[in-house]
């Protein structure tokens, strides 16, 4: 009955889930990137009554251009640095690292099991699967990142310096490189705006949003236990639980997370009215 | 009784005046030459004509150039072919050479067709007249148009009056849909280009459209007013041409529009910004061979007007590329094709994931089966 003393919650405490320097990541990368997808689908879909009024506020589609440039740049910083927080992180652990391990992001056979057990649940022939520290989608979400930077990212290089590239490359490379652009930064504005937000902050359990775990960087221990029960009780077992342990935020830092999730969120679905109303535009043309 | 004494009153302070200037009048015409005639109506246009038609000797003029003679016929058959010629030429009052102008108003086609215009509304005609309306709809275009402004060398004129492009006196512009109008359509590059235009005109009868209209007398071809409209003419640097000439070019490439629009240059150009490249920046406006700027041997040369260090790729850029056409753009249609699956697989998962577990996880919570002692044994 390993469970049961599970069941002794520490009164007041929150699990920490997220280190300062990747909060600051995720939330410069949730700026940058809204600023890109704004500046850079007032151009996709120059077609719509709103993509004119966006590039006037901007000045421009010069300096429109400048601010997507800027975006891109702070975003591929951010990447790289990351990449090399990352590697060092494993250097230094390298005899110990669990590649395949829960504490890992690299996809296993888990990943896959637990895909197959939420459709079972969801189609009411099974129970629940239980998460250790990273669930699948979450996962999705880390790797989703890596292949848009490496996609958007250098295509946009590519077209960012055309030059270069028409040095380098065949005139049609551009041409492909714009499509592959487009299509995967609307990929990406879509995704993120409804399955990333709905992951987060639209499922009933984590109604009303918004879920600030990212802004304050702690769970509090009930949500915690309930969404990652497999790394809570390997927590527990462990012994390591304490040591995960910390002080509810104070109460302004919470509320102010909550304003500031709630502006990204509202910001993002408007971002995606935008998106969409574009694309019905430009598809019924 | 004493209505019909103020009316004769009136009628002798009438008589009065009128002979005072009769009296006035004839003594100042006196001394030019004998002419006893002063009253309108031996003004009418048979004795104008006696002088200005064109089947007349050439009038000897004090001013620089030549009168342009009047044609009978088209002016008999024209829009105004009813009026009486003093109807328009208010200032002249008499029939002699040269005039003796009076302090009425010059013709001016823009002051008479408002004021038509304005008892048209009045007297809720606007649906009879409606060509009327279309006179004064080009009127308005027309006076914030580059023609409307004053001229550079000389200030008191402007670049071009209505009477400039539309002889006055033969207007008679055909209804559409009829070949009359379309034999005029083939006429504009003339009108424009005979006495003001030039070289525009020489440079544009050796182009592909010159061609197919000067050559074939084909009306699809474009004429100048096509690619540059008619009363709205925009100055070629300002930016309303630059923006507006690529949908005139589009109205007859609807497909090479289409195509621009979706590269980086058309979507700049549609959110009203003319600095990216335009259709002609690339295929020229008027001159003789349209294949001379995007000829590969002289393509390079073409981009680097704006991107002053380009390199050999952009030769074989494609700035009309499209999704559609696999013989002419295979790695496009590929790759678009790739995306579009990936973007509909990536979708049909997650929203399908995300519908289902939208609806399990509200169930549970119905039956308040999330906590997680209700679950399944936690390994
Ligand atoms: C006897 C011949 C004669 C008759 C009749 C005549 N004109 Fe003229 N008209 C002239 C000559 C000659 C000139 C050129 C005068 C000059 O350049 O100084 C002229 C000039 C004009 C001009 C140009 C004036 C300008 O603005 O520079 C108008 C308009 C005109 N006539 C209208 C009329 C009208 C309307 C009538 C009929 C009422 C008429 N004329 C009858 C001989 C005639
Ligand atoms: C619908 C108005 C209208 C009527 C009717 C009309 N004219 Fe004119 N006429 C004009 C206008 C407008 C001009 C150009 C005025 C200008 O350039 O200032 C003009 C110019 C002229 C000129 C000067 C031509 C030149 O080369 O500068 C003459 C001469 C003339 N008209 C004679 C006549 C005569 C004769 C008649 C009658 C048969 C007549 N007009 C009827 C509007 C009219
Ligand atoms: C002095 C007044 C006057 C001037 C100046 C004048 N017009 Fe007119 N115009 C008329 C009148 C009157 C009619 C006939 C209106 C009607 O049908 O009720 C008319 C008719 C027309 C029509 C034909 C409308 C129809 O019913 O089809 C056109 C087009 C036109 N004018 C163009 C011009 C142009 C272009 C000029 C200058 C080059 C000009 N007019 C100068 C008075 C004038
Ligand atoms: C730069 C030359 C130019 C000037 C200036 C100009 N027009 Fe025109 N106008 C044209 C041409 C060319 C057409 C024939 C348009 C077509 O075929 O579509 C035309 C056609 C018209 C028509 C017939 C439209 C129709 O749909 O049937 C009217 C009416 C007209 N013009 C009135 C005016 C008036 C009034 C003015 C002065 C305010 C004026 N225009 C000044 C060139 C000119
Ligand atoms: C196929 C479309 C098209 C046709 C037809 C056309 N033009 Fe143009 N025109 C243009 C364009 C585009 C420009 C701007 C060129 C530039 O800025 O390089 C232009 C420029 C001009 C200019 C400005 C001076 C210059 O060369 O930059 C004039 C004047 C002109 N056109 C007159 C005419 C005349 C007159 C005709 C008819 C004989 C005509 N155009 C026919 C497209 C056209
Ligand atoms: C009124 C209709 C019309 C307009 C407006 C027009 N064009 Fe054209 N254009 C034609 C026609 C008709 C041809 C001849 C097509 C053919 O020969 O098959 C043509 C041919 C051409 C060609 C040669 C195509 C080839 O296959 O070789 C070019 C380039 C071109 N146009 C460019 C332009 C540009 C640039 C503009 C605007 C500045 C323009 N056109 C506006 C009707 C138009």
């Amino acid at each position: 009955m390993s469970h049961r003393t599970t069941d002794e919650l520490p009164q007041g405490k929150q699990v920490k889930r997220f280190g300062l320097i990747w909060r600051i990541a995720h939330l410069s990368f949730a700026l940058s990137v809204m600023l890109l997808i704004l500046t850079g689908m007032a151009v996709f879909y120059a077609d719509t009554t709103w993509a004119p009024v966006i590039m006037q506020a901007f000045g421009g589609p010069k300096t429109a251009g400048i601010v997507h440039r800027t975006s891109a740049a702070i975003m591929l910083s951010i990447f790289f640095m990351h990449l090399i927080g990352v590697a060092t992180n494993i250097a230094r652990n390298w005899k110990t690292f669990r590649w395949f391990g829960p504490d890992s992001l690299v996809p296993n056979w888990q990943d896959f099991r637990d895909v197959y057990g939420m459709f079972r649940w969801f189609l009411g022939k099974g129970p629940r699967p239980v998460f250790d520290r990273w669930t699948y989608w979450e996962k999705f979400d880390y790797w989703a990142v890596f292949w848009g930077m490496a996609i958007i990212g250098s295509t946009g290089m590519m077209l960012a310096f055309p030059n270069v590239t028409a040095s380098l490359f065949p005139g049609w490379v551009l041409n492909v490189a714009t499509i592959v652009h487009g299509e995967e930064a609307f990929l990406a504005a879509v995704f993120l705006f409804t399955v990333h937000f709905f992951n987060n902050h639209f499922r009933p359990d984590k109604l009303p949003p918004p879920d600030v775990v990212m802004f304050t960087g702690s769970v509090a221990i009930e949500e915690f236990k309930r969404e990652h029960p497999a790394q809570y009780a390997r927590m527990v077992r462990g012994g390591s639980l304490k040591k995960h342990l910390v002080d509810n935020p104070p109460r302004a830092f919470t509320l102010g997370s909550k304003i500031l999730g709630l502006t990204l969120i509202a910001i993002g679905l408007m971002l995606l009215v935008l998106v969409v109303t574009g694309f019905i535009s430009a598809s019924t043309k | 009784m004493p209505e019909i004494k103020k009316l004769t009153g009136r009628a002798i302070q009438l008589a009065a005046f009128v002979s005072a200037i009769f009296l006035v009048n004839s003594l100042a015409a006196l001394p030019a030459s004998a002419r006893p005639l002063s009253a309108a109506q031996t003004l009418d246009n048979e004795r104008c004509l006696s002088c200005h038609a064109t089947d007349q000797a050439e009038l000897k003029t004090t001013s620089a150039g030549p009168l342009r003679g009047i044609n009978r016929d088209k002016f008999g058959s024209s829009v105004h072919g009813e009026m009486r010629c003093i109807a328009c030429h208010q200032d002249i009052t008499d029939a002699a050479t040269p005039h003796l102008k009076g302090a009425g108003k010059k013709a001016d086609c823009i002051a008479c067709h408002q004021e038509l215009w304005e008892t048209a509304k009045q007297e809720k005609l606007t649906a009879e007249k409606a060509r009327l309306g279309v006179v004064v709809n080009n009127i308005e275009t027309y006076k914030n148009s580059f023609h409307a402004r004053p001229n550079k060398e000389d200030k008191t004129h402007v670049n071009a009056t209505c009477d400039d492009c539309h002889d006055t006196h033969s207007f008679n512009v055909p209804p559409q849909g009829t070949s009359r109008r379309t034999e005029w359509h083939l006429t504009i590059p003339n009108v424009c280009g005979e006495k003001c235009h030039s070289d525009e005109l020489e440079e544009y009868s050796t182009s592909v459209h010159g061609k197919q209209v000067l050559g074939e007398h084909n009306s699809k071809g474009a004429v100048c007013i096509d690619c540059h409209t008619t009363h709205g003419i925009a100055n070629t640097s300002r930016d309303t041409f630059k923006i507006s000439i690529t949908e005139n070019c589009g109205g007859c490439h609807a497909e090479n529009l289409k195509s621009y629009r979706s590269t980086y240059h058309g979507q700049v150009n549609k959110l009203g910004y003319g600095y990216t490249a335009k259709c002609y920046d690339c295929h020229g406006s008027h001159p003789g061979d349209p294949a001379s700027k995007v000829h590969p041997n002289n393509r390079l040369k073409t981009c680097q007007k704006c991107h002053k260090e380009a390199t050999q790729g952009f030769v074989t850029f494609s700035p009309h590329a499209n999704t559609h056409d696999f013989e002419h753009y295979p790695q496009v249609w590929i790759v678009s094709r790739f995306m579009w699956a990936l973007l509909a697989w990536v979708f049909a998962f997650f929203w399908l994931h995300t519908g289902l577990w939208w609806y399990r996880e509200a169930r549970d919570r119905k039956a308040h089966k999330n906590h997680p002692e209700r679950r399944k044994k936690i390994p």
